[in-house]
């Protein structure tokens, strides 16, 4: 009696521990399929701030696009109204020396005419 | 039966204690290894999505940057295009204003007779030929044919008496807009002197052209050579 007692008592032991490894084993699984959903979340994590840092640059590039636009258009407006104030200047000097190298003519006879 | 009732539950006591200490480092062991593996896979797939979001949003960054400066190119094109513009229609405007001037002047009689007799011996020892025809406008006919004799015969003094035959057409003229000139035709038409003021004109304002940039623009900084 005391023998089987004894046994079942083993038995019981040796059952128990067991259980309760298998249960461990099924936690390890767990936690294994666990790490694929935290890492998911991480990588979200990490995705979503390189997003918002790439639209903040795209932002930034839209704000300069029309700054630099306006500036470009700036200094060419300047760059033109310089040529006509370069222009009203030199104008009647320039339609001078054109009329007087029209009107003087000189006819001359060719140099390699042949005179009899 | 060397063993006492006490011995024996003693005995199996420890044994279960055994049993119960096994599975206790077993368990032990296996979480362990549960967190150890947990870790690993987790940073295996953390790194390899990483990898691809970096590749990824640097290439998407490089993309802006390109395009910023694309814009600043196309931007600096588009306006030294604009400039070079501006600077053609001045020059085109200075021809046209030059122009307009040369016919007024066509009105002074004293000058445009000069000039007129000029052209018409001009264009003569141009072309020593024996047969000439004069085209000109239709109210220049009446001055053309004054000034023929005298032109006619500086001709022949020049070149020591060379014959000539110089007509008028009085079929075809100038349009009466031009600022005046005439033109000179022989051979039947197929020699052509075209000496009218606009022809003068556009000849001089092209051998003038660099005079008439760098006044206007100023000296070319890009220019290298200047012989």
């Amino acid at each position: 009696m005391l023998q089987s007692r004894g046994v079942s008592d083993l038995l019981a032991a040796e059952k128990k521990a067991q259980e309760i490894i298998e249960e461990a084993r099924k936690r390890k699984n767990k936690r294994i399929k666990d790490a694929q959903n935290e890492a998911k979340h991480e990588i979200e994590q990490f995705k979503g701030e390189r997003e918002r840092r790439y639209k903040g640059l795209e932002q930034q590039q839209m704000g300069n696009r029309t700054q630099m636009t306006e500036e470009s258009n700036k200094e060419t407006q300047t760059q033109i109204a310089a040529l006509k104030s370069q222009y009203d200047t030199n104008k009647q000097d320039l339609l001078q020396r054109i009329i007087t190298l029209v009107c003087d003519i000189k006819p001359e006879t060719h140099i390699n005419a042949r005179l009899e | 039966m060397g063993l006492s009732e006490a011995d024996v539950t003693k005995q199996i006591q420890q044994m279960i204690s055994f049993i119960q200490q096994e599975a206790a480092e077993k368990v032990e062991e296996i979480e362990a290894k549960a967190e150890e593996e947990f870790n690993i896979e987790k940073s295996r797939l953390v790194s390899q999505q990483r990898i691809k979001i970096i590749e990824y949003y640097d290439k998407k960054e490089k993309q802006i940057e390109l395009q910023r400066k694309i814009q600043h190119s196309n931007l600096a094109n588009a306006s030294r295009l604009s400039v070079l513009k501006a600077r053609d229609d001045y020059v085109q405007t200075l021809k046209e204003e030059a122009r307009k001037q040369l016919s007024i002047l066509a009105q002074e009689r004293s000058k445009y007779t000069t000039i007129l007799a000029n052209l018409i011996a001009q264009g003569l020892f141009l072309l020593m030929e024996k047969d000439v025809t004069i085209r000109c406008r239709r109210n220049d006919v009446d001055l053309v044919k004054q000034l023929v004799p005298d032109t006619i015969n500086r001709y022949k003094q020049e070149l020591k008496q060379k014959e000539i035959q110089v007509n008028i057409d009085e079929k075809n003229f100038l349009p009466d807009d031009s600022a005046g000139g005439i033109e000179l035709y022989a051979m039947g038409g197929k020699i052509k002197v075209s000496n009218t003021i606009e022809a003068r004109l556009a000849m001089i304002f092209n051998q003038i052209l660099p005079e008439i940039r760098e006044k206007l623009f100023g000296v070319n900084q890009n220019r290298k050579y200047h012989d």
